[in-house]
């Protein structure tokens, strides 16, 4: 009766000995198993893509640095993105338009900044995301409205950028997408002066079937 | 009673035995090991194989020693520091310094990004002997950070994306890269630094 116990309890301590041991392996199989097809997403340390998962819609607030008259794109915008996924994906609040820019609170906010980093005078907008393991858990958008001019409807001349082509790219930012390198996509990393890019193709499409 | 315990034991022999056949399958034993005098040895007595050289970094990796500092101008600083490494084949001994004269490391921050990039910093650091310890040390500073348009709110939190080590000898124009794949598939965990950084 003892030796059954005695060798059970060797063997106990025999097998937890032998798995104390890893470090790598046992990171290693995680990271065999927890890695995903990036599908155009960000990814975490361990390869997971990274996406606010079933937090939908993600509420963004406008600030009122966003001029009127670009709002409404703001608006179709997010509806591009919500038809294509057949559910609300964003939802867009004009309710409080003296919304603070803070990239740590929990409200998601666009700004038009009329100050802008000088070494980044060719960036039209950037979209800062933070999440915590593969979820999102904020995303502010930033207009440079610095360096660039913007039309809604028709161009004054031949140097203004689409509002709405970039706002649906920024907002693909702000579901986890990363730029694309395969045309064509609204997630092509510039938007040229003569460019209309508003409706997602099917690599689009594809990418956000993959998470939403 | 007997009759129960005697086949879990057996199964719970089996298994153990199992698992330590995997174990040793799995992490197998290094080629590259350190005596007593913290002397590199490789059995196929060629550093610069790219094998050779693999296990010598991941060796490296696993045993450096980090130190965070803040130097007089508030610039954030790491150092690594090896002590007493030399790279043993044939007959010669190569010290650490004399191999990888300069490493390049690339922080990331892990948990943000930026239209979908992460803030990344970038570093050279110069190798240097000092008696028995090669001592690298790295200092950042805003001028290195590829992304930087943030606001007050950066990044806190920085983790190692590569090692490049740079080698002099033989390949010049050619960096090899270690991977982050590569750093947690030897580490098991991933290096995280809080760093803070201040907008200029």
């Amino acid at each position: 009766m003892k030796f059954p116990l005695l060798f059970l309890a060797f063997a106990i301590i025999q097998i937890g000995c032998s798995r104390g041991v890893y470090l790598g392996p046992e990171s290693a199989e995680f990271l065999a198993t927890a890695s995903q097809e990036d599908c155009g997403y960000l990814q975490n340390e361990f390869g997971q893509r990274v996406s606010w998962k079933e937090n939908l819609p993600v509420e963004f607030w406008i600030s009122k640095s966003i001029p009127e008259e670009f709002r409404q794109d703001i608006v179709t915008a997010a509806e591009t993105w919500n038809l294509s996924a057949g559910k609300p994906v964003f939802k867009i609040n004009l309710s409080d338009l003296d919304v603070v820019l803070s990239t740590s609170d929990q409200k998601n906010t666009i700004h038009g900044l009329q100050e802008w980093d000088e070494g980044k005078s060719t960036q039209q907008a950037v979209t800062i995301v933070k999440y915590r393991g593969n979820l999102i858990t904020g995303a502010d958008i930033k207009i440079n409205l610095t360096d660039f001019v913007y039309y809604s409807k028709e161009p004054q001349n031949s140097k203004q950028i689409h509002f709405g082509s970039l706002l649906v790219h920024e907002l693909g930012h702000a579901i986890g997408l990363k730029h694309a390198t395969i045309k064509p996509t609204v997630m092509w990393a510039t938007l040229g002066f003569d460019v209309i890019r508003v409706s997602l193709s099917k690599t689009d499409q594809q990418s956000l079937g993959c998470e939403y | 009673m007997k009759k129960i315990f005697l086949p879990i034991s057996i199964f719970i022999l089996v298994a153990a035995v199992v698992l330590l056949y995997q174990h040793r399958t799995v992490r197998g034993p290094s080629s590259v090991i350190m005596d007593n005098d913290g002397v590199i040895q490789l059995p196929d007595s060629d550093v610069y194989s790219n094998e050779s050289k693999k296990q010598i970094k991941r060796f490296v990796l696993r045993t450096l020693d980090w130190n965070m500092k803040t130097s007089q101008n508030d610039a954030p600083q790491f150092s690594i520091r090896y002590e007493n490494i030399k790279i043993h084949a044939n007959n010669s001994i190569t010290d650490f310094c004399t191999l990888y004269p300069t490493i390049l490391l690339i922080l990331e921050a892990p948990n943000v990004s930026y239209s979908g990039e992460h803030p990344e910093i970038m570093a050279y650091g110069t190798c240097q002997n000092q008696n028995t310890i090669a001592k690298i040390d790295f200092v950042f500073d805003m001028s290195n950070i590829r992304l930087s348009n943030w606001d007050d709110e950066s990044p806190d939190k920085w983790r190692v994306k590569h090692f490049i080590f740079s080698e002099t000898t033989k390949t010049q124009s050619r960096n090899i890269n270690i991977t982050q794949y590569e750093i947690f598939s030897v580490l098991g965990y991933s290096i995280e630094f809080p760093l803070t950084l201040k907008k200029q």
